[in-house]
């Protein structure tokens, strides 16, 4: 049976000259959580499913960033998903070549569609990682947003997922900004809107604040997979509580050894 | 022991290098025929499509050699995800095209479901034949890190070598001799998937 993942997000600040990893809220406000490849060691220790890097630094950050996947590929062998300032097939192949399995990519999509399908067909559809970006409006459909949360790109979130979709995307994750480093839990309406519109696998981000919110997003969506990166890094609980719980709830989870 | 990790110039071999490191044996990249000779054993990972690894290895003239090294002097090769899918006949992804043909079948897409969603993205849990020494030492049930949306299906019975569900049963790893294949990422599977390299390197 295919199991549940829970995904640390590890984002780094990758303008400084030793990058940081930090948490968001709201896509601002960072507060800095330590260093990214110690993390990165720490929660693969702590039975971590799958890690996925996002650099925050844009261009300007992207060696650095890729030298800190390069170095957290050398040792951890599992499932890495990297993205953050990816604008062009050069860069996904960079990241994979980093040491990456998944490219995670949002704004030049959006900017440039057809790049999802010539990722796709460069390197499979199973790599490319569809980051969608909302904040919940006050009425009606979540738009999609850019440019780390700062800009509106007038597409309708389902309509984006749609046409992901089509041009090949094989995975998508829901990052519900209004939630971000909120502890107050998935966004789990739009979860479940978006998952009667398309067959991908979802994966579930942004608002996770106790084991709680984690077992409600498996037990009430169809998610195949739930991000948590302030969650990871500031509480108590690491993976190992949150899978144990889980699995009690019967969530179905890999097991450890 | 010196492997080779036939290279496709399309990247992401970074992990296989490394994993393979790990475990303690030494690595070289082959990228042209004479390579395939210098190395104790092969690792033919995967890369994009079916037809796109099918087309690297042509390009880079590597079929022939391949073929030589496997089937006639007997070098113990190992397939990862699409480069086990690649030693079938044949591939139906992207309108068809042939494999290298050392196991009879065809490279398929899996069933899906409405809760069997593609590509098959996770781990799962493999049953595998516990006599083959690539499986050696491995717990019952083990899971192992999968990617992929096709599935290899070899027509003789005795050539899976693991299986897994989603949906449906399929081949997780092929086997015969010398010859091993793996549906699931070993570079990507953690501790297991690590064990994996170690027996075949050191095991088979």
């Amino acid at each position: 049976m295919l199991k549940k993942r829970i995904i640390p997000k590890l984002l780094v600040d990758s303008l400084q000259t030793e990058p940081t990893l930090v948490t968001t809220r709201d896509y601002a406000a960072r507060r800095v959580a330590g260093s990214p490849v110690s993390q990165a060691r720490v929660y693969s220790a702590q039975g971590a499913d799958e890690l996925s890097f996002i650099n925050l630094g844009g261009r300007a950050g992207f060696s650095r960033f890729l030298a800190i996947l390069e170095q957290s590929a050398r040792e951890l062998f599992m499932p890495l998903a990297a993205g953050g300032g990816v604008s062009s097939v050069d860069d996904a192949r960079a990241l994979l070549v980093a040491g990456a399995d998944k490219i995670v990519i949002n704004t030049a999509a959006t900017e440039n569609p057809c790049i999802i399908s010539e990722m796709a067909e460069r390197f499979g559809s199973q790599s490319v990682l569809i980051s969608v970006d909302y904040r919940t409006p006050l009425e009606g459909e979540p738009n999609v947003f850019v440019d780390s949360g700062r800009r509106d790109s007038g597409i309708k979130v389902t309509d984006w997922v749609n046409q992901c979709e089509r041009l090949g995307a094989g995975e998508i994750m829901l990052n519900c900004i209004t939630r971000d480093g909120s502890s107050s839990g998935y966004d789990l309406l739009w979860i479940d809107k978006v998952r009667r519109v398309t067959t991908l696998p979802l994966i579930v981000s942004c608002g996770c604040g106790s084991i709680a919110h984690f077992i409600e997003a498996f037990a009430t969506t169809g998610v195949s997979a739930a991000a948590a990166g302030t969650f990871f890094a500031f509480h108590d609980q690491n993976p190992i509580q949150a899978r144990a719980m889980m699995k009690n709830a019967g969530v179905p989870m890999r097991r450890l050894y | 022991m010196l492997i080779g990790i036939i290279d496709h110039g399309r990247g992401n071999i970074t992990s296989i290098k490394n994993a393979i490191e790990f475990v303690g044996a030494d690595v070289t990249l082959c990228c042209s025929r004479d390579d395939l000779s210098r190395v104790d054993k092969l690792v033919l990972p995967g890369v994009g499509a079916f037809r796109d690894c099918m087309e690297a290895l042509h390009e880079r003239d590597l079929v022939t050699a391949l073929t030589t090294e496997v089937l006639t002097r007997h070098k113990s090769i190992l397939g990862i995800c699409v480069g086990m899918q690649v030693m079938m006949d044949h591939g139906s992804e992207g309108g068809g095209c042939a494999g290298l043909g050392w196991f009879k079948g065809a490279t398929t897409r899996l069933l899906g479901g409405e809760e069997f969603l593609l590509p098959h993205i996770g781990w799962n849990e493999i049953e595998c034949d516990a006599a083959l020494p690539l499986f050696d030492g491995l717990p019952a049930s083990a899971e192992f890190y999968f990617l992929h949306s096709y599935r290899a299906q070899p027509t003789q019975a005795e050539e899976t070598a693991a299986t897994s569900r989603y949906g449906e049963q399929f081949t997780a790893a092929i086997a015969r001799k010398n010859i091993y294949g793996v549906q699931f990422h070993p570079e990507k599977s953690l501790d297991l998937g690590l064990k994996v390299f170690e027996n075949f390197i050191f095991r088979c």
